[in-house]
């Protein structure tokens, strides 16, 4: 799997659709792993539970995380990502629909690489995630997965 | 009461009316002992005068007892004769004593003596010759002895009769002085004491005026103290006992100051209160310091009462804590509307609470499904374009485009509950430049349009840079935006000062409103304009006028249809 992975994490399907439509229109062909809430994004990424199968080595270029997540809320996603040494220097790109402070900082402080509004407009919001792709997956030189002891 | 110190009267008056009247006793003792001396002489030279007449009567005598015999040779008297030369001896003898002091005089009483003593003898003789012969004749010597005895005796009589003159005029001198005397010290000392009479009686006037004063001053002290409406209370430092309670207190407390006075704070409260208050008492006593206590509570007749009280020490002149002054205000009331403000505050915190997370999750889950409309539509847009006539694309233009406006509406809402929040910075704001980059902002987005703008140099306010630059950007985007259709656009910010202090403005000459709905223009969601006429979400100036009010401003505004408008606003 020498791929570069995108992790969608995203519970909303028509978001879900558009983000994968979006990034098929901006000629990004990479795989994507959509999970549907915040724990059975932490279970793929540390191959457990329903995930348990994975191989655990193997980590996304980059991951696309709502903010707002059932079960498991983004944020407490990106915190558990940041402790644990395999992910922590996992690129981390947020992504929601609130423009509200708190979440920017929160995000910030939790150590997010980057965070995109998803904008009303697809055409924005096309372009936001052509954009996304482009930087992080083509132009970014990720960080040599962190080996266990 | 305590009697104010008198004040010395001045003495002086009355010391030198005493002084005159005594030298005024001293002289006229003088001059009455004087005048008893003189009166002494008097009544010795009238001793002498009358000494002289007995004298003169005994030799009478004497002489008319011999001459009876000797010219009517009548014998009956002569025998009498030796009787009456041992009563001349007697007179002459007494005579000599009351001129023993004056040797001249007494010169003159011996000569005379010796005269009278001749002469009687000259008598005796003719007595004899009468006896004898019969020839009773006196000799020519004896009746020049009797002209010589006249003589004699005139002379002393002249001398003492003299010296009598003299002594009367002495005395009636010494008398008159001391009359002088008498009347101008008695008159001096009558002035003297009618003058110290009436500085008396002015003195008298002046206290009886200060006390009166004094009187008014402790009334009107004692209505203030009366009527101040907070209890005032004055404990004695020793046992603290209540000393004093005006009339707020006795109706506070429900105790009469009768019942009070005299006793202390555990013949009345319970033993808790009355521990705590002696205690705060203690305090300000022996640390000589005022004694703050914003929330006590106090048992009173009429139940719990809540009182802000300071306690102060007063002191005597040596610094020792004489007093306790105690000021009490009754804020139960204040309190239980301080409580119930609380909990309206809580309340509508919660409130307020509620209403930001409802946002919340109007951002987040409105803006959603509005993604997916739009989305989808241009999916459909893209993926179908050969299928769809002109109308289905330009319904679907609609959809999208309704989407979109619902997502900038949701913005703009938010935009203005974020507005509520957050603490407000105040720093100098330089609203001449936060007006330039709008204006650049603008033209950025619009480089074709030509709009005369006029920014007036060195507007300054002080206020939150961030909000200010909001509520510039919405004003300068309205006048920007309604002067869309004039022929010869422009647009001024600048600054005035009237009754209002400084008023900053933005003035446009676009389309301008009716006056009539100047009051809506401030509502979120109103317009006075349709959407396809300007666009706009309707929330612009109600984010100004919230800006501006969270400033302590206040924003108006002024139009007319077809002339442009102008807003106003301080800060």
């Amino acid at each position: 799997m020498d791929e570069k992975m995108i992790l969608l994490v995203e519970d909303n399907p028509n978001d879900e659709a558009l983000t994968l439509r979006a990034l098929k229109k901006s000629k990004i062909m990479n795989p994507v792993v959509v999970v549907r809430d915040g724990a059975e994004a932490l279970d793929w990424l540390f191959a457990r539970g329903q995930h348990a199968a994975r191989d655990a080595t193997i980590l996304p270029q980059v991951m696309l995380l709502d903010l707002k997540l059932p079960k498991v809320s983004g944020i407490e996603v990106l915190r558990a990502v940041r402790e644990d040494p395999r992910t922590k220097r996992l690129p981390v790109v947020l992504l929601t629909s609130s423009r509200e402070e708190q979440d920017v900082i929160a995000g910030y402080d939790q150590g997010a690489n980057s965070y995109v509004r998803k904008p009303v407009d697809f055409a924005d919001f096309a372009e936001a995630i052509r954009q996304l792709g482009l930087y992080w997956l083509v132009l970014n030189e990720a960080a040599p997965p962190e080996r266990g002891p | 009461m305590k009697l104010m110190r008198t004040k010395q009267l001045e003495p002086f008056g009355l010391w030198l009316a005493l002084a005159i009247l005594i030298i005024v006793a001293g002289f006229a003792y003088r001059s009455v002992s004087a005048a008893a001396d003189t009166m002494g002489w008097v009544e010795h030279t009238h001793q002498v005068l009358r000494g002289v007449d007995d004298v003169s009567a005994a030799y009478a005598r004497s002489v008319s007892a011999r001459r009876a015999y000797v010219v009517a040779g009548d014998l009956s008297q002569l025998a009498d004769a030796p009787q009456l030369d041992a009563r001349l001896v007697g007179a002459i003898s007494n005579l000599r004593d009351l001129v023993a002091d004056n040797p001249d005089q007494r010169a003159r009483v011996d000569l005379y003596a010796k005269r009278l003593d001749e002469r009687v003898r000259s008598l005796d003789g003719a007595v004899e010759r009468r006896r004898a012969d019969g020839t009773g004749v006196e000799t020519s010597d004896g009746l020049a002895l009797s002209a010589s005895i006249r003589n004699i005796r005139e002379e002393i009589d002249g001398v003492e009769n003299r010296l009598l003159a003299e002594r009367d005029a002495r005395t009636r001198r010494d008398l008159g002085t001391t009359e002088v005397a008498e009347v101008v010290g008695t008159l001096a000392s009558v002035a003297i004491l009618l003058f110290a009479f009436g500085r008396l009686r002015q003195e008298i006037a002046r206290r009886e005026r200060t006390q009166l004063a004094l009187r008014a001053s402790e009334g009107f002290l004692e209505s203030i103290v009366e009527n101040i409406p907070h209890m005032i209370f004055v404990k004695e430092a020793g046992e603290l006992r209540f000393e004093r309670i005006n009339r707020a207190g006795e109706l506070l407390l429900g105790l009469s100051r009768e019942d009070l006075l005299g006793k202390n704070d555990f013949d009345f409260f319970p033993v808790e209160q009355a521990k705590f208050f002696q205690e705060r008492d203690r305090e300000t006593l022996d640390n000589r310091v005022v004694v703050d206590i914003p929330e006590e509570p106090i048992e009173t007749k009429m139940g719990r009462r809540w009182l802000h009280t300071k306690k102060v020490p007063v002191v005597d002149e040596h610094g020792a804590p004489r007093y306790m002054l105690g000021i009490s205000e009754d804020t139960t009331e204040r309190r239980a509307a301080a409580v119930a403000l609380k909990t309206a505050t809580e309340g509508m915190e919660a409130a307020i609470q509620e209403l930001e997370a409802f946002s919340y999750s109007v951002a987040h889950d409105l803006r959603a499904p509005l993604r997916a409309i739009d989305g989808f539509s241009q999916a459909l847009e893209e993926d179908c374009a050969g299928m769809l006539d002109a109308e289905n694309r330009e319904h679907l233009t609609r959809v999208r485009s309704s989407a979109q406006h619902m997502g900038r509406l949701i913005d703009g809402l938010l935009g203005l509950s974020r507005l509520s929040r957050g603490e407000l910075a105040r720093e100098k704001v330089d609203l001449t430049q936060l007006a330039r980059d709008a204006v650049a902002r603008l033209r950025e987005s619009a480089p074709d349009r030509r709009v005369d703008l006029v920014i007036a140099d060195g507007l300054e306010a002080v206020g939150d840079a961030r909000l200010l630059a909001a509520a510039l950007d919405n004003l300068i985007g309205n006048a920007w935006k309604f002067t869309s259709k004039s022929s010869q656009p422009r647009v001024e910010i600048g600054r005035q000062t009237d009754e209002h202090g400084t008023v900053f403005f933005v003035r446009d000459n676009g389309a301008g409103f009716d006056q009539a709905y100047a009051q809506k223009l401030f509502g979120a969601f109103q317009r006075l304009h349709s959407v396809t006429e300007f666009e706009g979400s309707g929330i612009g100036l109600a984010t100004v006028q919230r800006i501006v009010r969270r400033h302590g401003g206040r924003i108006w505004a002024q139009g007319e249809v077809g002339h442009g408008a102008t807003f106003y606003f301080t800060l």
